[in-house]
Protein backbone atom coordinates (compact mmCIF):
# COMPACT_ATOMS: atom_id res chain seq x y z
CA UNK A 1 0.00 0.00 0.00
CA UNK A 2 1.40 3.34 -1.27
CA UNK A 3 2.05 6.07 1.70
CA UNK A 4 0.92 9.44 0.74
CA UNK A 5 2.83 12.33 1.92
CA UNK A 6 4.63 15.26 -0.18
CA UNK A 7 7.65 13.76 -1.08
CA UNK A 8 8.77 16.49 -2.01
CA UNK A 9 9.72 17.27 1.58
CA UNK A 10 11.91 13.97 1.55
CA UNK A 11 15.74 15.10 1.91
CA UNK A 12 15.08 18.53 1.50
CA UNK A 13 16.82 20.84 4.00
CA UNK A 14 15.19 23.19 6.67
CA UNK A 15 17.00 25.58 8.77
CA UNK A 16 16.49 26.72 11.79
CA UNK A 17 17.62 29.32 14.17
CA UNK A 18 19.96 30.66 15.88
CA UNK A 19 19.49 29.22 18.75
CA UNK A 20 21.05 31.40 21.83
CA UNK A 21 23.02 29.82 24.41
CA UNK A 22 22.48 32.17 27.17
CA UNK A 23 23.74 31.87 31.11
CA UNK A 24 20.13 31.65 32.16
CA UNK A 25 19.28 29.15 29.63
CA UNK A 26 22.07 27.41 30.97
CA UNK A 27 21.40 27.79 34.74
CA UNK A 28 17.62 27.35 34.10
CA UNK A 29 18.61 23.87 31.85
CA UNK A 30 20.47 22.40 34.64
CA UNK A 31 18.51 23.41 37.33
CA UNK A 32 14.90 22.36 35.72
CA UNK A 33 14.63 19.38 34.36
CA UNK A 34 16.14 16.70 36.89
CA UNK A 35 14.88 15.17 39.72
CA UNK A 36 15.43 16.53 43.15
CA UNK A 37 17.71 13.98 43.76
CA UNK A 38 20.06 14.23 41.02
CA UNK A 39 23.21 16.85 40.51
CA UNK A 40 24.27 18.48 37.42
CA UNK A 41 27.85 17.37 36.69
CA UNK A 42 28.57 19.74 33.34
CA UNK A 43 32.07 21.18 34.27
CA UNK A 44 33.26 21.77 31.01
CA UNK A 45 30.05 23.99 29.11
CA UNK A 46 26.79 22.35 28.96
CA UNK A 47 26.32 18.94 26.67
CA UNK A 48 24.92 18.71 23.65
CA UNK A 49 21.99 17.38 25.24
CA UNK A 50 20.49 20.80 25.99
CA UNK A 51 20.18 20.75 22.12
CA UNK A 52 16.95 18.92 22.62
CA UNK A 53 15.54 21.85 24.01
CA UNK A 54 15.26 23.00 20.38
CA UNK A 55 13.16 20.26 19.10
CA UNK A 56 9.79 21.50 19.11
CA UNK A 57 11.10 24.90 17.76
CA UNK A 58 12.93 23.18 14.50
CA UNK A 59 11.43 23.97 11.27
CA UNK A 60 9.91 20.80 9.96
CA UNK A 61 7.03 21.44 7.42
CA UNK A 62 3.69 19.23 7.55
CA UNK A 63 4.72 16.60 5.09
CA UNK A 64 1.01 16.16 4.47
CA UNK A 65 0.73 12.88 5.84
CA UNK A 66 -2.98 10.84 4.45
CA UNK A 67 -2.94 8.33 7.34
CA UNK A 68 -4.09 8.02 11.00
CA UNK A 69 -4.79 11.02 13.82
CA UNK A 70 -2.30 10.66 16.73
CA UNK A 71 1.68 11.22 16.42
CA UNK A 72 4.19 9.74 18.94
CA UNK A 73 7.33 10.33 19.53
CA UNK A 74 9.25 7.16 18.83
CA UNK A 75 12.63 7.21 19.11
CA UNK A 76 15.93 9.27 19.09
CA UNK A 77 19.10 8.73 18.70
CA UNK A 78 22.00 11.55 19.58
CA UNK A 79 25.75 11.66 18.75
CA UNK A 80 27.07 14.15 21.47
CA UNK A 81 29.84 15.96 19.25
CA UNK A 82 31.19 19.06 21.50
CA UNK A 83 29.71 20.90 24.17
CA UNK A 84 28.41 24.35 23.81
CA UNK A 85 28.83 27.24 25.79
CA UNK A 86 26.68 30.64 26.72
CA UNK A 87 27.31 33.42 24.22
CA UNK A 88 27.21 30.10 21.51
CA UNK A 89 24.45 30.30 18.91
CA UNK A 90 23.44 27.15 17.24
CA UNK A 91 21.86 26.48 13.80
CA UNK A 92 20.20 23.32 13.17
CA UNK A 93 19.72 22.00 9.60
CA UNK A 94 16.93 19.01 9.39
CA UNK A 95 15.68 17.18 6.52
CA UNK A 96 13.36 14.35 6.36
CA UNK A 97 15.09 10.82 5.69
CA UNK A 98 12.28 8.27 5.38
CA UNK A 99 8.70 7.48 5.63
CA UNK A 100 7.62 3.67 5.89
CA UNK A 101 5.32 1.63 7.29
CA UNK A 102 5.28 -1.42 9.97
CA UNK A 103 2.07 -3.26 11.30
CA UNK A 104 1.84 -3.87 14.74
CA UNK A 105 -0.75 -5.71 16.99
CA UNK A 106 -2.96 -2.35 17.19
CA UNK A 107 -2.76 -2.17 13.51
CA UNK A 108 -0.80 0.09 11.00
CA UNK A 109 1.44 2.50 11.72
CA UNK A 110 3.45 5.02 9.57
CA UNK A 111 7.08 6.31 11.11
CA UNK A 112 8.68 9.04 10.40
CA UNK A 113 12.64 9.80 10.33
CA UNK A 114 14.29 13.37 10.46
CA UNK A 115 17.75 14.08 10.61
CA UNK A 116 18.98 17.43 12.56
CA UNK A 117 22.94 18.54 12.35
CA UNK A 118 23.03 21.36 15.12
CA UNK A 119 26.85 23.40 14.03
CA UNK A 120 27.90 26.51 16.63
CA UNK A 121 28.74 30.09 14.88
CA UNK A 122 32.49 28.37 14.16
CA UNK A 123 30.63 25.74 11.91
CA UNK A 124 31.44 23.25 14.83
CA UNK A 125 29.27 20.48 14.88
CA UNK A 126 27.52 20.05 18.30
CA UNK A 127 25.25 17.17 18.35
CA UNK A 128 24.25 14.44 15.29
CA UNK A 129 20.18 14.15 15.87
CA UNK A 130 17.96 11.40 14.43
CA UNK A 131 14.33 11.88 15.85
CA UNK A 132 11.71 9.29 14.73
CA UNK A 133 7.67 9.80 15.10
CA UNK A 134 4.95 7.23 14.63
CA UNK A 135 1.09 8.00 13.40
CA UNK A 136 -1.51 5.53 14.22
CA UNK A 137 -5.21 5.78 13.83
CA UNK A 138 -6.96 6.00 17.17
CA UNK B 1 36.35 6.91 45.54
CA UNK B 2 34.04 6.34 41.97
CA UNK B 3 34.24 3.43 40.19
CA UNK B 4 36.24 3.86 36.81
CA UNK B 5 36.74 0.20 35.59
CA UNK B 6 33.82 -1.41 34.22
CA UNK B 7 33.48 -4.83 32.98
CA UNK B 8 31.34 -6.67 30.97
CA UNK B 9 27.69 -7.11 32.47
CA UNK B 10 28.47 -4.67 35.24
CA UNK B 11 25.16 -3.30 36.36
CA UNK B 12 24.89 0.70 36.51
CA UNK B 13 22.13 2.27 38.86
CA UNK B 14 19.17 1.24 39.20
CA UNK B 15 17.63 4.62 40.03
CA UNK B 16 14.27 5.21 41.06
CA UNK B 17 12.05 8.66 40.69
CA UNK B 18 9.07 10.07 39.64
CA UNK B 19 8.82 12.65 37.04
CA UNK B 20 6.26 14.83 38.25
CA UNK B 21 3.91 17.45 36.45
CA UNK B 22 5.78 20.68 37.83
CA UNK B 23 9.23 19.07 36.67
CA UNK B 24 7.80 19.23 32.80
CA UNK B 25 6.68 22.31 33.24
CA UNK B 26 9.74 23.56 34.61
CA UNK B 27 11.41 21.62 31.60
CA UNK B 28 8.73 23.20 28.91
CA UNK B 29 8.86 26.54 30.69
CA UNK B 30 13.40 26.85 29.93
CA UNK B 31 12.43 27.56 26.35
CA UNK B 32 8.45 27.20 25.52
CA UNK B 33 5.74 29.02 26.33
CA UNK B 34 3.75 26.68 28.23
CA UNK B 35 0.38 27.66 26.62
CA UNK B 36 1.84 26.23 23.42
CA UNK B 37 2.32 22.58 25.06
CA UNK B 38 -1.01 22.09 27.00
CA UNK B 39 -1.31 18.61 26.19
CA UNK B 40 1.49 17.69 28.74
CA UNK B 41 0.12 20.16 31.67
CA UNK B 42 -3.59 19.80 31.03
CA UNK B 43 -4.89 16.15 31.72
CA UNK B 44 -8.19 17.73 29.08
CA UNK B 45 -6.11 18.83 26.60
CA UNK B 46 -4.22 15.56 26.15
CA UNK B 47 -7.01 13.12 26.74
CA UNK B 48 -8.41 15.38 23.38
CA UNK B 49 -5.34 14.48 21.48
CA UNK B 50 -5.76 10.70 22.08
CA UNK B 51 -3.05 10.81 24.59
CA UNK B 52 -4.21 8.50 27.84
CA UNK B 53 -3.22 11.24 30.33
CA UNK B 54 -0.44 14.25 30.47
CA UNK B 55 2.32 12.38 29.35
CA UNK B 56 6.40 13.08 29.87
CA UNK B 57 7.53 15.10 26.51
CA UNK B 58 9.55 12.60 25.12
CA UNK B 59 12.33 15.27 24.59
CA UNK B 60 13.03 15.23 28.30
CA UNK B 61 13.74 11.57 28.04
CA UNK B 62 17.16 11.44 26.67
CA UNK B 63 18.20 14.30 29.00
CA UNK B 64 16.74 12.12 31.82
CA UNK B 65 19.06 8.92 30.79
CA UNK B 66 22.04 11.35 30.17
CA UNK B 67 20.95 12.28 33.85
CA UNK B 68 21.31 8.43 35.11
CA UNK B 69 24.55 8.04 33.56
CA UNK B 70 26.48 10.91 34.27
CA UNK B 71 25.31 10.20 38.22
CA UNK B 72 25.54 6.74 38.07
CA UNK B 73 29.30 6.71 36.88
CA UNK B 74 31.05 9.53 38.07
CA UNK B 75 33.10 11.48 35.44
CA UNK B 76 32.38 10.29 31.74
CA UNK B 77 31.50 11.44 28.48
CA UNK B 78 28.34 10.32 26.75
CA UNK B 79 29.26 9.60 23.06
CA UNK B 80 26.26 8.36 21.85
CA UNK B 81 22.28 7.53 23.04
CA UNK B 82 19.92 5.80 20.93
CA UNK B 83 16.21 5.34 22.72
CA UNK B 84 13.33 3.61 21.57
CA UNK B 85 9.68 3.89 22.99
CA UNK B 86 8.00 1.15 23.60
CA UNK B 87 5.13 2.94 25.38
CA UNK B 88 4.28 6.68 26.84
CA UNK B 89 5.64 7.90 29.89
CA UNK B 90 2.72 9.02 32.19
CA UNK B 91 3.86 11.47 34.48
CA UNK B 92 3.77 11.07 38.35
CA UNK B 93 3.94 7.72 38.09
CA UNK B 94 7.50 5.66 39.34
CA UNK B 95 9.96 4.92 37.40
CA UNK B 96 13.04 2.62 37.16
CA UNK B 97 16.22 2.91 35.50
CA UNK B 98 19.22 0.64 35.22
CA UNK B 99 21.40 -0.31 32.67
CA UNK B 100 24.31 -3.00 32.32
CA UNK B 101 27.48 -2.64 30.12
CA UNK B 102 27.20 -4.85 27.13
CA UNK B 103 30.39 -3.83 25.02
CA UNK B 104 34.06 -2.40 25.57
CA UNK B 105 36.49 -2.15 22.91
CA UNK B 106 39.02 0.52 21.79
CA UNK B 107 39.02 2.68 19.45
CA UNK B 108 41.98 5.27 18.93
CA UNK B 109 43.79 4.03 21.78
CA UNK B 110 40.48 5.17 24.06
CA UNK B 111 38.48 2.57 25.55
CA UNK B 112 34.90 3.02 25.30
CA UNK B 113 32.17 1.39 26.82
CA UNK B 114 28.38 0.05 25.44
CA UNK B 115 25.73 -0.24 27.89
CA UNK B 116 22.00 -1.03 27.53
CA UNK B 117 19.05 0.68 29.63
CA UNK B 118 15.80 0.25 30.16
CA UNK B 119 12.99 2.45 31.98
CA UNK B 120 10.54 0.39 33.07
CA UNK B 121 7.30 1.43 35.44
CA UNK B 122 6.88 0.15 39.32
CA UNK B 123 4.68 -2.87 37.29
CA UNK B 124 7.98 -3.92 35.03
CA UNK B 125 6.46 -2.73 32.16
CA UNK B 126 9.12 -2.17 30.04
CA UNK B 127 8.49 1.73 28.82
CA UNK B 128 11.67 2.51 27.12
CA UNK B 129 14.89 0.82 25.92
CA UNK B 130 18.56 2.84 25.32
CA UNK B 131 21.89 2.11 24.57
CA UNK B 132 24.63 4.48 25.34
CA UNK B 133 28.33 4.74 24.70
CA UNK B 134 30.87 6.64 26.63
CA UNK B 135 34.47 7.25 27.94
CA UNK B 136 35.83 8.07 31.06
CA UNK B 137 36.80 11.97 30.34
CA UNK B 138 39.98 10.98 32.17
CA UNK B 139 40.86 8.31 29.72
CA UNK B 140 43.95 6.87 29.91
CA UNK B 141 45.84 5.44 26.90
CA UNK B 142 45.68 1.85 27.20
CA UNK B 143 47.92 -0.18 24.41
CA UNK B 144 46.04 -2.85 23.33
CA UNK B 145 47.92 -6.20 23.80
Amino acid sequence: MEIIYDKNVLNSEYTSGPFSITEDLIRKFKSAHKPSELTCQFDEGVSAEICNLFISSLNKPDIKLDFGNVDFFSGQTVDFLSNVKAGDKLTATTKLLKVYAKTGRSGKMIFTEWNTVFINQNAKLISNMKESFVRINI
Amino acid sequence: MSQTHYALGDPIGPLEYTISDKAVIDFISINESPEKMVRFSSSAQAISKKFPACIVPGNMHLILLTEFLTKSIENISIEKIDMIFRHVVKQNIQLIIKGFIINIFYADNIKHYECDITMKNSEGIVLIIANAKFIFKNNLTIPIC
